[in-house]
């Protein structure tokens, strides 16, 4: 503490260090907000659906759905933005798990965060293994938390089961 | 700066900052807002550095009582 460049040093550091320890404390207030939603998500349409070439036979289908939901509360101090995403999650008969994501959505601004959206649809589900027709497939609302500071926490809520049609759809 | 004024330059800024901080943390959990939280921390380093960087006058009302230099006669 006896020269000016010391003093300096010593006041930034001990800053820091406090900045770091409010931000620890934030990181522990993260349990204490809710981080459960509820969505109501469900098919609209299904304008297409057909096989095509891609790297040998391929199956697609075009899911558009309607989401329906309120995020506000997920919007507290620790909470940069949200990711969104909706996966088509159906089975196999090789694999059990197959999950492919058909919209997603960044969300920066609590101003933004309740979501009605009428006929979305980003991304084709495309099936190499050709098993989509009369097969069940399950679409789920995905939501990421990215934080300030702190780990990024994934969730998975709603569930809307429907069955593919065992024709094809021609656009 | 003499050494109250160097003790008691550590104990403002320590003190200083650390209030600030929970000031800090509380408001911006009020608020919802973590900005706050850091204005507060990064205004409180500003103001101890004010307070104590420079060597104000009132760090130095304990100055030493050097002894006299001996003056050698040639």
């Amino acid at each position: 503490m006896y020269s000016v460049t010391q003093r300096a040093n010593v006041i930034l550091c001990f800053g820091g260090i406090v900045l770091a320890g409010v931000l620890l404390l934030n990181i522990l207030s993260r349990p204490f907000f809710p981080n459960e939603v509820t969505v109501d998500l469900k098919l609209s349409s299904l304008p297409r659906f057909n096989q095509n070439t891609f790297k040998g036979p391929v199956e697609y289908a075009q899911l558009v759905v309607d989401i329906q939901t309120d995020l506000t509360h997920l919007f507290n101090w620790n909470t940069k933005m949200l990711f969104l995403y909706i996966t088509a999650e159906y089975q196999t008969d090789e694999y059990q798990t197959n999950e492919i994501v058909i919209w997603d959505y960044i969300l920066k601004e609590k101003s933004d965060a309740v979501i009605n959206k009428k006929q979305q649809w980003e991304y084709f589900v495309i099936d190499p293994a050709m098993s989509l027709r009369n097969n069940t497939v399950n679409l789920r609302f995905n939501y990421n938390i990215i934080p300030i500071s702190g780990l990024v926490t994934k969730h998975k809520v709603g569930s809307h089961t429907f069955k593919l049609p065992s024709n094809y759809i021609k656009a | 700066m003499d050494f109250q004024g160097q003790k008691l330059a550590e104990r403002i800024y320590q003190y200083l900052i650390i209030i600030c901080g929970i000031i800090g943390w509380i408001i911006g959990f009020i608020k919802q807002d973590f900005t706050y939280t850091f204005y507060f921390v990064a205004g409180g380093t500003g103001l101890a550095c004010l307070l104590c960087l420079p060597d104000w006058p009132y760090l130095n009302r304990n100055p030493l009582n050097w002894q006299k230099p001996e003056v050698k006669d040639k």
